[in-house]
């Protein structure tokens, strides 16, 4: 048997990042702003500056604030909750959120729903809702799954979980209801699927009390550079 | 009592109640999707554009087709064969091959119990992670140039797999026979199955090199030169490299994102749950990289053949998610419920889909 020499996949990631990680954490935060005001920015017919850094600092607060909600606060942990929001949640442009504040606009009747009835109810079905149910749906169960079998099986999930889900169930409905708040209500619920997400994620993550095998360590990372990859080819596309 | 046993024969009716909910489902719609397009095109004699009335006429149009259009003359010929036949039995030969690609992917997977939930599952979620599903399955076109070679590669995929689980394993004269015949027409069927194929003995060649320090089997190179041999094959035909060649059409448009990363999550979920990975599942995860790479790279180059890669990559996803998720079932029990509760979203959505397509609301 001969003996294993340290190579790439022998070395936990960590040690190769630890002496790289504030210029890292800086870079990130900065390609995610980037990413973000190019996305408010081409929301025009032309490039606008003002909207794009306004639009990109709205991004940061909304996910700043969320993750002081998760349970593990941490830099790493923002970081790959603003992964799973760049890869999955909707986009919302600037001249949306201000028609939010318009009653008439944002709970105008769906004229699919009420002049095709059951067709009208599966066209909703495939053009709203699907979207959601492809990927974050089996990715909250699996994760949710994963949370309880690393927690142990007599672990609950925390109340808010039960309320959020709520929430979102909510917004579904108002979805097929009202025209105006359909992108309101996808942008809802996918950002309460993914914080779920990231928490039982942040969860997992701490149960596993063991150390790592550094292939698992590798694999997470993998997973994380994808989903990025996917959000940033999204955005820029 | 009574309730305790009543579980595990639910267990069984339900997945094949929900495979034959989704089996009748699929051959509706096939019927519903009638002969379009390409299929119109090709349901003449290319050489001569007369109505095909004979397999004469198929032989000549796909002799016409290999100089001409390009791509493949075995699935050409099949293809013209099928429309030859008529939509009544294409639409009954293309719910079996659905049914037989989803039997297989639970065979891939390693699934020993509760077989007849991973093939509804896996039923589902080919439909659920295929945006442009309707060309892919439902077009007589896309079937036979995407789903069909499908089988092949899986057939083929079934020998590495059971060589990486087990290595003292030697397989039969025959069945090595079978698998070189299903590399080689997979890969002659499809471009895009042929890199697959090959991908899938690269990665072989590798573990056995690199991680096992053993040599690599011959009937395993045995059978990627048979898939290389198949992949020449289909690009030679000078048909390819003509300015209206079937080569540069774009057939199918979706993402092969949703599959991929429904895949990675599982093995990161599986990995974190204190799992391991078995050789045989670092070995579909090679292939897969090696397919999104090749995906990537050939971006750039549309046709049949870089489309069947997206599916062939789709498959292999779900070859590697189902595999995953059988070995979390099985080393953690209480995990199935999830599993459950996952397969029930992915059937409802893909149910619902091929219902709203069938009462026509599109």
């Amino acid at each position: 048997m001969r003996e294993r020499r340290p190579g790439f996949l022998n070395i936990q990631p960590i040690e190769y990042f630890a002496r790289f990680t504030a210029p890292m954490a800086l870079l990130f935060f900065v390609a995610n702003y980037f990413l973000k005001s190019w996305q408010f920015g081409h929301d025009y017919d032309s490039f606008r500056l003002l909207e794009a850094v306004l639009g990109a600092t709205i991004f940061e607060a909304v996910t700043f604030l969320i993750c002081l909600l998760t349970s593990r606060r941490s830099v790493a942990g923002y970081f790959r909750f603003v992964i799973f929001y760049l890869a999955f949640v909707p986009h919302l442009s600037l001249g949306y959120i201000t028609k939010l504040w318009q009653f008439s606009y944002l709970f105008e009747f769906r004229e699919d729903l009420v002049n095709h009835k059951w067709s009208g109810l599966f066209a909703l079905w495939s053009a709203d809702w699907s979207g959601y149910l492809q990927l974050l749906v089996p990715m909250m169960i699996l994760v949710l799954g994963a949370r309880k079998m690393n927690g142990g099986e007599q672990t609950r999930f925390p109340l808010r979980y039960w309320v959020l889900l709520a929430v979102a169930c909510f917004f579904l409905a108002l979805m097929f209801l009202f025209s105006g708040i359909i992108n309101l209500s996808q942008y809802m619920i996918a950002i309460i699927l993914v914080y779920i997400i990231s928490d039982s994620w942040e969860q997992v993550r701490r149960y596993d009390s063991t150390e790592p095998e550094v292939l698992v360590s590798w694999a997470e990372i993998l997973m994380f550079a994808a989903l990025w990859l996917k959000g940033a080819v999204e955005i820029l596309g | 009592m009574e309730q305790g046993k009543s579980v595990p024969h639910l267990r069984r009716i339900m997945p094949a109640i929900l495979i034959l909910i989704q089996v009748v489902l699929i051959f509706v719609l096939q019927k519903r999707v009638t002969f379009m397009l390409e299929d119109t095109d090709f349901s003449y004699n290319l050489a001569t554009g007369e109505k095909l009335a004979s397999l004469k006429d198929v032989f000549q149009s796909q002799f016409w087709a290999f100089k001409n259009r390009g791509g493949s003359l075995l699935a050409g010929t099949v293809y013209q064969t099928l429309l030859l036949l008529g939509e009544g039995f294409s639409n009954f030969i293309n719910t079996i091959v659905y049914l037989l690609v989803a039997v297989l992917i639970s065979y891939v997977s390693g699934v020993r119990r509760q077989r007849l939930f991973f093939v509804s599952l896996s039923m589902a979620l080919i439909i659920c992670l295929n945006t442009d599903w309707l060309s892919t399955y439902f077009w007589q076109f896309g079937f036979t140039q995407y789903m069909i070679p499908s089988v092949f590669l899986l057939f083929y995929l079934r020998l590495f797999i059971r060589v990486m689980d087990d290595f003292t394993w030697e397989p039969t004269r025959r069945r090595v026979i079978l698998v070189c015949l299903c590399g080689f027409l997979g890969s002659w069927w499809n471009g895009g199955v042929g890199l697959v194929c090959m991908g899938i003995f690269l990665g072989a060649f590798l573990m056995h090199y690199f991680i096992l320090r053993r040599r690599t089997p011959m009937y395993l190179v045995l059978s990627g030169l048979c898939a290389l041999a198949g992949f020449l094959l289909y690009v030679i035909a000078p048909g390819n490299y003509k300015p209206d060649s079937i080569m540069s059409g774009i057939y199918l448009s979706f993402g092969i994102f949703p599959s991929v990363a429904l895949s990675l999550i599982m093995m990161a979920v599986l990995l974190r749950a204190g799992g391991f990975l078995t050789p045989s599942q670092i070995l579909m995860l090679l292939a897969l990289g090696g397919a999104v790479l090749f995906d990537f790279l050939l971006l750039p180059v549309s046709g049949v053949g870089v489309n069947g890669l997206s599916l062939a990559t789709l498959i292999l996803s779900v070859c590697l998610f189902s595999s995953l998720l059988n070995h979390m079932n099985s080393s953690h029990p209480g995990h199935w419920r999830y599993a459950y509760l996952l397969s029930f979203v992915v059937i409802l959505y893909s149910v619902m889909t091929l219902l709203g397509q069938s009462v026509g609301v599109y």
